[in-house]
């Protein structure tokens, strides 16, 4: 059956089936890109943080947009060539736009993804942000030259800690776990790091290395029936992953058997209750107050759970669980023995411990300087790491995971080293300016410093300022290492780089105010990685002299830097202060995507859909292009429609790429 | 498309060859007002003025390619009718959802002499009864209490 209006057009809109169809879906594609812009618009607007400006290389966006409409041009003439029936044409116009959607995402992926996600940022405590690369250990003679930080580790030392009562101090690492929510793979992790820094371990079962049962003397144990065995776990037990399984599946199904035994004893504590007042038991039922039909309830309850308990209905029952059950049973004065009788039992296994969900081992090594390792925000271990840093270094730091795992110990040289290749100060002006200095006393002169004569001075505050980067030894290429001491005296520092920054920025207001305009926040209180180098390339001697060199030098130029700063390039990288950033010190690092700020969020979000509507519509094309052959000879007008429809949605994403590229490239 | 015998189509692609350079060169503008110096309007950086350039070079852009290459020119009477209340009925509820997002940001809570600068609401919608807590009432508070 021949489907009507897919060559000829309707009668009624002028148009095929399928152009009426990929309007509406077009229609529908602007409500959704409509919705994402309007959301990249509000973002910035509400933002509390300084919105990034120009955070992505021009080139790079230009040449995709160049790209772009090239390829939208070759579209159509693909469709010209069909529609005069030219199969040549259309086969060399379409394969210019698949190119073209190839090369496309060839610079968007490889390039301009890869290189966010190569790239760090650290916020400090302070709000001072600095990005970078993280500095890769290098060796030589098989010397390390650089600690294996690598940004992720968390090292950690072991605290000192009373263990049990009147025993000597013990160095530990303590490993809480938290049973129902622990991630096994991360245990693997942990027992391989116990290896490595020579690390014993041990349950740890409270301060009391004894407890009295009823006149004998017994180590505290947890100890339970399960699936037909009897397990005990006793201070020699060792961390072990089927341990914490088997102390889960027991404790989840003690807990599943209470609240089963609580949700049933409420169910007959009410019916009860409703019997009873029935009967008339409550006199003045009709002005009983909730709380108190509540209290009336509970208390019903209470009693049925405990008989049921004495009556050993329930498999997961302890001593305890039934003495308790019998204090509130056997109330009679005739029943003292037999209450009695359940004491004895309760007082005989006092040394066994409430199962909890939480389980506490200690590491603990003869080994001096030992330590652990930990990376703290890899998926791969448990989903990463909420760090809570305390500020009592004496008595450690809690390391909590996402699983619940909390490790209590001494957070030791961890942090991360890094090539800064820009310093931004906004966010702390913005906000830690106000924690710094909240009686408003100090000016932001004191913090940042200020420039007199083209010298530069130093405030009281600008040390605290950058308190949080410390300056490392410099090393990058065997020609580097050979010259460090030269090195050392002319490299990078965070604060020469600052010094030169704002002597620049002194002579660019100047420069600007002699034309009548003002200097920006992001010119002042930003230095950009361009400026490194430039700053490095004329010595850090900023004056009215060399500020020309400086403003003409290639690396300024909007041009220069086809994928950001090259960490690979000695020229550039030797700009580049390399800093430590203890873990301490940092209130967020991310490498720059969606975690770090909004604007990578809905940077990631249009482009990546975007992307993804490139790679689909190249695929219908290529489809065409690869099997529209038979359709050619049989109906060419159908094909020349059909290759028109892809060539529209083809343009909506050309549209989409018009407004994004401006919006986030040059805003 | 209305026609394609071709004559239509050469002059149709002589069309796509002046648009397609067009956008090739509003894409070049577009990057030479961000970052030439003296082709920046307004004040000196992003302000208000170079954004709405930026967007209406970007708007114009948009238009060619709707326009010339999505063939809204080239079509018949109904063609034309059927995708502009399509496309045009999209944009229009767009806007409408974007203005609603921007109504979340209104808030009409009012305080005495409290009220938002420019805000349209009426002297007899403030709360006469309220007293609005400002650090300085609270500072005057305490010395009060200091001086009892």
């Amino acid at each position: 059956m021949e489907i009507p209006y897919i060559v000829e057009p309707r009668k009624d809109t002028g148009l095929f089936n399928s152009k009426i169809a990929i309007w509406l879906f077009l229609a529908s594609e602007v409500m959704l890109f409509g919705g994402l812009f309007s959301a990249y618009i509000f973002l910035r607007l509400g933002a509390d943080f300084p919105w990034p400006e120009r955070a992505l290389p021009i080139v790079p966006g230009l040449i995709n947009t160049a790209i772009l409409i090239l390829s939208s041009v070759t579209v159509v003439f693909a469709w010209a060539e069909l529609k005069l029936r030219n199969w040549r044409g259309f086969q060399v116009y379409m394969s210019i736009t698949l190119l073209c959607a190839v090369i496309f995402m060839a610079i968007k992926l490889p390039f301009e993804y890869a290189g966010k996600f190569s790239h760090q940022a650290i916020r400090a405590e302070n709000f001072v942000s600095i990005e970078g690369h993280v500095i890769k250990p290098k060796e030589k003679d098989g010397k390390k030259l650089h600690p294996d930080s690598l940004g992720n580790y968390l090292r950690v030392k072991p605290v000192s800690t009373e263990v049990y009562a009147g025993e000597e101090a013990k160095p530990i690492i303590s490993l809480s776990v938290n049973v129902t929510s622990f991630y096994p793979k991360y245990y693997d992790h942990i027992l391989k790091q116990a290896e490595e820094g020579k690390f014993d371990n041990y349950l740890y079962l409270g301060k009391a290395k004894e407890i009295d049962c009823n006149g004998e003397k017994k180590a505290p144990v947890y100890s339970f029936s399960f699936e037909g065995k009897e397990h005990t776990f006793d201070a020699n037990t060792k961390l072990s992953i089927a341990d914490l399984q088997t102390f889960k599946d027991y404790f989840v199904a003690r807990r599943t058997q209470n609240n089963e035994v609580n949700a049933k004893s409420l169910r007959k504590a009410w019916k009860q209750f409703r019997k009873d007042r029935k009967a008339g038991k409550y006199p003045d039922a009709e002005g009983l107050r909730d709380d108190q039909v509540v209290g009336i309830v509970t208390g019903i309850a209470e009693k049925v759970r405990a008989e049921a308990v004495l009556a050993d209905k329930y498999e997961f029952t302890t001593a305890a669980d039934k003495y308790e059950a019998a204090k509130i049973v056997l109330t009679g004065d005739n029943q003292k023995d037999e209450l009695a009788k359940y004491e004895l039992e309760a007082k005989k296994q006092a040394n066994v411990l409430p199962v909890t969900a939480k389980l506490t081992y200690h590491f603990h090594s003869a080994e001096k300087g030992a330590y652990m390792k930990f990376v703290p925000a890899k998926g791969t271990f448990g989903g990463g790491t909420t760090a809570v840093f305390s500020s009592d270094v004496e008595n450690g730091v809690t390391i909590l995971h996402r699983d619940k795992t909390a490790l209590t110990g001494i957070n030791y040289k961890s942090g991360i080293e890094i090539a800064v290749d820009q310093i931004d100060i906004r966010h702390w002006m913005k906000v830690g300016w106000l924690d710094d200095d909240a009686d408003g006393k100090l000016s932001l002169d004191a913090y940042i410093g200020k420039v007199e004569n083209g010298e530069y001075i130093k405030g009281a505050k600008t040390d605290e300022l950058f308190a949080a980067f410390k300056n490392i030894d410099y090393y990058t290429t065997q020609s580097e290492i050979d010259a460090l001491a030269a090195r050392e005296k002319d490299g990078p520092t965070i604060e020469k780089v600052w010094a030169a920054h704002m002597k620049w920025a002194a002579l660019r207001e100047a420069e600007l105010a002699a034309k009548g305009k003002k200097i920006t926040e992001f010119e002042q209180y930003v230095v950009s990685w361009k400026q490194l180098v430039a700053y490095r390339d004329v010595d850090y001697k900023i004056s009215a002299e060399t500020y020309k060199t400086i403003q003409d030098a290639p690396v300024m130029q909007w041009w220069y830097g086809f994928k950001g700063p090259d960490h690979y390039n000695d020229k550039i990288e030797r700009a580049f202060p390399h800093v430590f950033v203890p873990r301490e010190d940092i209130r967020l690092e991310s490498n720059l995507t969606p975690k770090w700020n909004n604007y990578y969020a809905i940077y990631f979000t249009i482009t990546g859909l975007h992307g993804l509507h490139v790679i689909g519509g190249a695929i219908v094309l290529a489809y065409y292009l690869f099997f529209g052959r038979k359709m050619f000879d049989s109906n060419p007008e159908w094909l020349a429609n059909r290759v028109e429809v892809g060539g529209l949605f083809w343009h909506f994403v050309d549209l989409v790429w018009i407004f994004a590229f401006p919006i986030f490239y040059l805003m | 498309m209305a026609g394609s015998s071709p004559e239509e189509i050469a002059k149709v692609k002589k069309a796509f060859l002046v648009v397609g350079g067009i956008l090739g060169i509003c894409t070049i503008l577009t990057v030479a007002v961000a970052v030439v110096p003296w082709m920046d309007i307004g004040e000196h950086g992003l302000d208000k003025k170079d954004i709405i350039l930026g967007l209406c070079i970007a708007t114009f852009k948009a238009t060619c390619v709707a326009a010339i290459f999505m063939h809204l020119c080239f079509g018949g009477h109904w063609e034309k009718k059927t995708i502009l209340w399509t496309f045009f009925g999209s944009i229009f509820f767009a806007g409408a959802m974007i203005g609603l997002i921007a109504l979340a940001d209104f808030n009409p809570i009012t305080f005495k002499g409290n009220l938002p600068q420019g805000s349209s609401l009426p002297e007899t919608q403030r709360h006469e009864a309220y007293d609005p807590v400002t650090l300085e009432s609270l500072e005057e508070e305490k010395e009060a209490e200091e001086s009892h």
